[in-house]
């Protein structure tokens, strides 16, 4: 679609689906073309977690801007409808959707360089153009490579380019952030201060990327990291003394997640995308999913955005050559499942970082910590139910979200037992811990069963203890339902 | 407007790709091919070719790159279009026709009809 019909379906979302759609106008671009967001998310709350998704930022990679309008589209008419969201051999529950419609906001920056798309479609163009159309002052050739234009070691020149007429068309631009194309974005995570997740759309490669770009990670040694002025001018080479510093926490997550989306797309047509360091494709610096993630580093008021790029579509060969022009633009049939692909990673990365599974892991922990008094005001100890049950979870957390999802009726269930439970468990941080329902304990023990039935053995003996555990969870909160258990396991000794 | 091509540049091993990198060129990821073989695409003009030619790499032309401002500059040209088109031709280049694109209305009819459709 040219710039101007992305835009315009950009606009028509609020008309459509007004209620949990809402435009965020951004900065026009170089040429004075209209640069939208859209805000999708119903309800407000303190605890609400927001995700970015931004496309477009290079010109010649053209489907994926297309992409998100569709996964906007699709998204916003599940919801409306309570119908299920389906991609090929993917679908995600009517619940899961509106989950997510619900529980966060979800930012889309379907285009962010409409001026570059426009000459790549233009007849006078360029179907190879990559950057935004800036005119260089003093020089003949237009355009500043937005995705090398962010603030993330923008001086080190890792894989950029200071010459405005680079034939890599990596031009940087002249200073960090001179461009209003990627000023969007950074305004974007300024302004929606609740925005913990960013995904950049590009193409090709078949890769899920997370951070760092500019050299490899290391868990160890927290000193050698990009703020770092002792190490200038060592950054931007493998295998050499240097690398990123990264917290395995986080490094643990991304490869997580990345796992999990490139699972979300092989179950759509069977592609097979590579998790993988964004220093793996090549070394680079000043780009959106660095800047992204290196921002609470910068400053410690900025909330962690976790961050990916995708680079969507594979190398296409043609005559047994590449054929990089059809790679970079797929014909539709071809480009129409690419961004059936693609979708089901949006969706699995806004269900990862609203991490319902993260929550309920968290809460259990709270509660049984022994933080929370008993409902009769006496004071608590730790609850070995509580850590056994958090154990569980984070032990078969990977297998019991691939169950969950293989199967629709599953998927369903585990929606609405998530939906439910979620409130219960994040009372009790709040001050004032709900009780469970009998209903509910009873969905919880029978989707355990069902989940401990499909999985692997250890998985199937833990749900078995867990349910066990859960006769004692009707009517009492979660607190008083893991003292209950612990009290149970004395007496039986 | 430099005439430019897309190309394999092959290469021992990925790490011979480093030296390659720090030069100002327009390169795509390549995977290993059949041969195991270590290979990256790019964009290149001819001067780009014999640069990285002259560091040593071997470089593979697939086909010319002909952009459609340059095939729009040459029928502006009048009877020069026809000789530029044929130019093209003999060097294995075919001049790139735009993309084609949908406008939004009818994207969203299409939509609301597949939805139906479901």
């Amino acid at each position: 679609m040219p710039s101007g019909g992305i835009d315009n379906l950009v606009g028509a979302l609020p008309n459509l689906y007004g209620d949990f759609c809402k435009v965020i106008n951004l900065k026009p671009s170089r040429e004075g073309r209209p640069i939208r967001a859209v805000k999708m998310g119903k309800g407000s709350g303190g605890g609400r977690r927001g995700v970015l998704l931004v496309g477009g930022l290079h010109a010649r990679e053209l489907l994926n801007p297309d992409s998100l309008i569709y996964f906007a589209f699709n998204l916003a008419y599940a919801y409306k409808n309570n119908k299920d969201y389906s991609m090929g051999g993917r679908t995600y529950a009517a619940d899961f959707v509106k989950m997510v419609i619900e529980d966060m906001d979800i930012f889309i920056l379907p285009l962010a360089n409409p001026d570059g798309r426009e000459y790549v479609l233009s007849p006078t163009g360029d179907r190879m153009w990559r950057g935004n159309r800036a005119p260089n002052p003093g020089e003949d050739c237009k355009g500043v490579d937005v995705n090398r234009n962010f603030d993330f070691l923008w001086t080190s020149g890792i894989k950029t380019s200071a010459n405005p007429c680079s034939s890599q068309q990596l031009y940087k631009g002249p200073s960090p952030f001179s461009e209003p194309e990627s000023q969007n974005v950074r305004d974007l995570l300024d302004t929606y201060s609740h925005i913990v997740g960013m995904l950049d759309v590009h193409s090709y490669s078949e890769f899920v990327l997370y951070p760092w770009g500019d050299d490899e990670n290391q868990t160890t040694q927290p000193t050698m990291n990009f703020k770092n002025p002792s190490f200038d001018g060592e950054r931007g080479q493998k295998g050499d003394s240097y690398k990123e510093y990264i917290p395995k926490k986080d490094l643990d997550w991304f490869v997580y997640v990345g796992n999990l989306m490139a699972e979300a797309i092989e179950a759509v047509r069977g592609k097979k995308y590579a998790v993988k360091q964004s220093v793996n494709l090549y070394p680079t610096s000043a780009t959106s999913t660095d800047y992204g993630y290196c921002r609470h580093y910068v400053n410690n008021a900025d909330r962690k955005v976790l961050t990916y790029c995708i680079e969507t579509g594979p190398l296409v060969l043609k005559n047994g050559e590449p054929d990089f022009l059809t790679s970079f633009q797929p014909p539709f049939p071809e480009a129409s499942c690419i961004m059936e692909d693609a979708q089901a990673a949006f969706m699995e990365f806004c269900i990862n970082i609203l991490s319902v599974s993260g929550e309920i892991i968290e809460g259990i922990k709270f509660a049984g910590s022994g933080a929370l008094a008993s409902s009769g005001g006496r004071s608590a100890r730790p609850s070995a139910a509580g850590r056994r049950l958090a154990k569980f979870l984070e032990d078969n957390r990977d297998e019991l979200m691939v169950l969950a999802r293989t199967d629709k009726r599953l998927s369903r269930e585990t929606a609405v037992v998530t939906k439910r439970l979620l409130p219960i468990i994040q009372s009790g941080r709040d001050g004032e811990p709900k009780a469970f329902d009998e209903a509910l304990v009873k969905r919880i023990d029978e989707l355990l069963g069902r989940l401990g039935e499909l999985g692997a053995p250890k998985l199937r003996r833990g749900a078995q203890a867990v349910r066990r555990d859960l006769q004692s969870f009707a009517g009492i909160t979660l607190a008083d339902a893991l003292r209950k258990v612990d009290a149970g396991a004395r007496r039986g000794k | 407007m430099q005439r430019r091509f897309f190309v394999t540049i092959f290469a021992s091993d990925q790490k011979a790709f480093v030296a390659l990198r720090r030069l100002d060129l327009d390169l795509f990821n390549l995977p290993p091919n059949k041969r195991g073989e270590a290979s990256i695409g790019g964009l290149l003009t001819e001067a780009d070719i014999e640069l990285v030619r002259g560091a040593g790499y071997r470089v593979q032309i697939i086909e010319e790159y002909v952009e459609q401002g340059r095939k729009q500059a040459k029928k502006s040209a009048g009877k020069m279009a026809a000789k530029g088109a044929a130019e093209a031709a003999d060097q294995g280049g075919t001049p790139v026709p735009p993309v084609q694109t949908m406008n939004d209305k009818a994207w969203l009819k299409e939509f609301n009809r597949r939805k139906k459709v479901q």
